[in-house]
């Protein structure tokens, strides 16, 4: 063979070894529904009940000065729905703190400056109690509520999608009036197959899709024998009417429990930012199902 | 000329370049991607090495291609092995850890698709036509973070990445044919994602993000409208398209080729989306080639995720996330098997075999073939011919040359085994090669032939001289035994008549048992070797004259056959020897100048031919006497002889 061919031939062998490289991957951006997943559970010593005020108001009220919730909550089992209308108010005095036994700031003492009206409906004063620590509670004064349970309860019906009138009647000046909109009801269904046994779950959560920009799915898992309710994660997704559980957080969670619970909630929010004026109002349309695991 | 192996798009997409197929660059080595048929005019074996480069950001390099290739005859096999055949992709896959810090982490996939191995089969049916066959090896990896509790006592379950990895390999399997219908126009039509089967499944969720495997075909045209200039179209029924041009320049004994195409993909913008070019260098023994593909769309962004997984991917080197790249090849031909610069379009057997004519066939051809010069020189072919059963070896006849791109006839001669001894006329197989350097044929061809038997003659009298040659060995035993019983008689002759008495005592001794019986074989003449007809005791004319006649060689007296024409319907044969007397010595035998015949010898002197009708039993005065009136009535006195009705033939 000519010298030149083999020197070619040398060059070509050193620089085809010295000079791979893997090619470069071609990026790609995802457009479609993003998932944020969040872990809710950060101290195993505070296990948390949900109830119908999912706002956090209950949890951490430092942070609101004036709140107004109203909520639709449907909690579907094998296919019975039990369907709670719930109303609250609370306005808080930020001059007056209210500190635990470490001196951690726990919340602000209410006030109850008048009469509150949901759809016409006068609100009832309750104690508004708040849990700082294990089996430490404390009063922070009274909240305007109503609240009905499978048709017990207060006078009043949260109707979704629709329009629920609040007045306040202040005992020293003229009354306060506006209607807060309520989001759609959820019809919330699952499709499960698979069994955990053979590692081949598959856990798809069916909704009728609103596309409400506010929407999350909270992930409880249910301890029967205790009768609690853990809940695990909260999951921002789109509102289009499907989820399908991721299969790694699945097989984990179905290996140790027997049943998962799902949250679904949509909610309206508005905040007015004036000083001691300052209003969130909140109405949200809660579904909640709970799904047995074979 | 050869095969190859198409899937999807790819099929359309050489990395290079699109080139006709009849051109002989080496660019087509490893080709099986746009070369439907895998036409390669590779002789032997070729090697072939592919390295190169996207222009990504970073640019990134890697071997692409290596290639084997081996023709048996008309068989051409491929394989390849292909590590920079990769696509990769990188995104973000929707899903994100909230932190307790309330910072993000997000889930990444990574998907790569492979086609690491390859390999072709092709069968040339003919010069215009060749089938070929593939098989390609895909590999897909699917590799999705996710997330996975992790548990902290009883109901305390944070959350970590987990990478889930779902891989699925997949063969794909394609034919294709080439024809070229004329110098100037060839047509390929390959199918393509006919046969696919892989190797595992996978979930759903990772299903739709495979290589998609429409099935489809492509037809490939290309039109030579000038001399080394090719134009070629490439349409595949899924509406995508290559349109492009090559040209050839002969620089001594190398070629340098360019070409250039246009790329329409139906999955991808503008419509025209982007050029292939190549440039190469070939010669004997080396190919380089350098080629590239320019798209007309900035690759270097991100794409949309729902696209990508609605349209998914067609093509792992040409599709609309693909790089701009440029490749560098090198080929290597090893020859041993020369190239072919002649072949045969037919071949025609001229006349049957008689095998005992064994240098018949050195002056007339008994087959004709008809042979084209593929080359645009001229080329000196020399033809080899061998009959199964006639000869050990083949045997060359004369070298033809044959002009550029013609065709000529080209004779065949051969020369039957002096020892050919089968009695049974039989077909045998008369095989033929054309060589034009170097003992590696050319082309070969092979037809049927008749051989009759050994003592089967055509009836023409100037081919009964082979019965009296090969009967020489056992005639001159024969006749040394009758002269030496009359050796004292010889020895009291004067030496210028001791032809005359050789001829006459041999001529008595040999007619004494002998009778005269026509010949028995109804449709083929036959004829007797001399010790046939000496033991069967009897013969026709022509076993009797052959017999006399190499009796007579055998001690060195000169004969000739006396073909008689149409005498009487029947054609007859009898001879004449030379005496060696001269015209004034004529009256030492006879004083009757009708009896003999005056023939002149080599060096003009003139010689006494004595007529012998070697039918006539009795006693050589007999037979000569029958012999000189037949002869002096038909050839002398008839004219027979001017007439051309009677011919004298000698024996050697």
């Amino acid at each position: 063979m000519k010298s030149p061919i083999k020197y070619l031939l040398l060059l070509v062998l050193l620089g085809s070894i010295f000079g791979c490289n893997n090619p470069q991957p071609t990026a790609l951006v995802e457009d479609e529904d993003p998932i944020e997943i969040e872990v809710i559970t950060k101290n195993p010593s505070e296990p948390t009940t949900f109830g119908v005020d999912s706002t956090g108001l209950s949890e951490n009220p430092v942070r609101f000065t004036n709140v107004i919730t109203v909520a639709g909550i449907k909690q579907t089992f094998k296919g019975i729905s039990l369907k709670t209308s719930f109303a609250q108010a609370a306005f808080f005095d930020k001059t007056k703190p209210v500190f635990g036994l470490s001196g951690k700031l726990i919340g602000y003492s209410t006030l109850t400056p008048g009469t509150i009206f949901f759809n016409n409906e006068e609100a009832k004063l309750r104690p508004f109690s708040v849990r700082y620590r294990v089996n430490k509670d404390t009063l922070l004064g009274l909240r305007y509520i109503l609240h009905k349970r499978a048709g017990f309860g207060d006078p009043f019906d949260f109707d979704f999608n629709s329009k629920i009138n609040f007045r306040y009647v202040p005992d020293i000046s003229s009354a306060v009036s506006f209607d807060i909109a309520t989001p759609p009801e959820i019809f919330l269904n699952y499709r499960l197959s698979g069994a955990k046994a053979n590692k081949n779950l598959n856990l798809l959560l069916e909704w009728n899709a609103g596309f409400i920009k506010n929407f999350e799915i909270l992930l409880s898992i249910i301890d029967e024998q205790r009768n609690i309710v853990f809940p695990l994660y909260k999951i921002k997704t789109v509102d289009d009417g499907k989820f399908k559980m991721p299969k790694k957080l699945l097989e984990e969670l179905s290996a140790r429990f027997d049943k998962i619970a799902f949250t679904l909630t949509r909610k309206f929010e508005k905040q007015q930012s004036n000083g001691t004026k300052e209003l969130f109002v909140v109405s949200q349309s809660i579904n909640s199902i709970s799904v047995d695991i074979p | 000329m050869f095969c190859s192996i198409n899937i999807w798009a790819q099929s359309s997409f050489g990395l290079n370049g699109l080139w006709n197929l009849a051109d002989k660059s080496t660019a087509l080595l490893n080709s099986l991607d746009n070369n439907p048929s895998n036409y390669i005019l590779l002789r032997d074996w070729g090697l072939s090495f592919s390295y190169g480069g996207e222009f990504s950001k970073p640019v990134a390099s890697n071997i692409y291609l290596i290639s084997l290739s081996k023709r048996f005859g008309n068989h051409t096999l491929t394989a390849r092995y292909t590590p920079g055949y990769e696509k990769e992709f990188l995104f973000s896959n929707g899903s994100s850890i909230i932190l307790e810090d309330s910072s993000f982490q997000s889930l990444n996939s990574r998907f790569t698709y492979n086609e690491l191995l390859g390999f072709g089969y092709a069968y040339k049916f003919s010069p215009k036509f060749s089938v070929g066959f593939s098989l390609r090896y895909f590999t897909q990896e699917f590799n999705n973070e996710t997330f996975k509790p992790v548990s902290v006592g009883d109901t305390l379950f944070f959350l970590e990445r987990e990478n889930l990895i779902e891989t699925t390999n997949f063969w794909k399997g394609d034919i294709g044919f080439s024809y070229f219908l004329n110098d100037w126009l060839s047509l390929s039509i390959a199918s393509i994602n006919l046969l696919n089967f892989g190797e595992q499944s996978i979930g759903e969720e990772n299903e739709q993000y495979e290589i998609r495997t429409d099935k489809a075909a492509s037809l490939r045209l290309s039109f030579i409208p000038f001399s080394q200039t090719s134009l070629n179209f490439l349409y595949e029924t899924n509406n995508s398209f290559q349109l492009g041009m090559n040209k050839i320049f002969n620089i001594y004994d190398s070629e340098i080729g360019l070409s250039i195409a246009a790329l329409h993909d139906k999955y991808q913008l503008p419509f025209i989306n982007g050029l292939l070019a190549g440039l190469t260098y070939s010669n004997d023994f080396l190919g380089i080639t350098l080629s590239g593909v320019k798209y007309f769309q900035n690759r270097n962004k991100s794409y949309s995720f729902s696209e990508f997984k609605e349209v998914g991917i067609n093509n792992l080197m040409n599709n609309k996330y693909s790089f701009n790249k440029a490749v560098l090849t090198f080929s290597f031909t090893l020859n041993t098997i020369q190239e072919r610069l002649v072949e045969f379009l037919s071949v025609d057997i001229a006349k049957e075999i008689y095998p005992t004519f064994f240098e018949a066939y050195i002056d007339s051809p008994f087959a004709y073939g008809r042979v084209v010069n593929l080359t645009d020189k001229s080329v000196s072919v020399k033809p080899l011919g061998m009959i199964e059963g006639i000869n050990n070896n083949y045997i060359q006849s004369p070298v033809v040359t044959i002009q550029p791109k013609d065709t000529a006839i080209v004779p065949f001669f051969t020369m039957p085994l002096d020892y050919y001894n089968k009695q049974k006329t039989e077909i045998s197989q008369a095989y033929f090669m054309l060589t034009t350097s170097g003992e590696e044929a050319d082309d070969k061809i092979q037809a049927p032939i008749l051989i009759n038997g050994v003592n089967s003659w055509d009836g023409r009298v100037r081919n009964l001289r082979y019965f009296i040659k090969k009967g020489i060995e056992y005639s001159m035993g024969y006749s040394k035994n009758i002269l030496s019983g009359k050796k004292n008689l010889l020895d009291t002759i004067v030496y210028s008549l001791s032809s005359f008495y050789k001829a006459k005592y041999i001529f008595n001794d040999f007619v004494k048992e002998l009778v005269y019986t026509s010949d028995p074989r109804a449709t083929t003449e036959y004829v007797q070797f001399p010790h046939e007809t000496i033991k069967l005791r009897g013969g026709d004319c022509d076993d009797l004259s052959v017999c006399y006649s190499s009796l007579l060689e055998s001690v060195g007296i000169e004969t000739a056959l006396v073909d008689y024409k149409n005498t009487d319907a029947i054609r007859h044969v009898n001879i004449l020897f030379n005496t060696k007397l001269t015209p004034d010595d004529a009256k030492l035998i006879t004083e009757n100048d009708t009896k003999y015949f005056i023939r002149k010898d080599e060096n003009g002197e003139d010689e006494i031919w004595i007529p012998v009708e070697t039918t006539s039993l009795t006693d050589f005065n007999s037979a000569w006497e029958f012999g000189a009136d037949k002869f002096f009535d038909e050839a002398i006195k008839n004219f027979g002889l001017a007439a051309g009705k009677v011919e004298i033939i000698d024996v050697y």
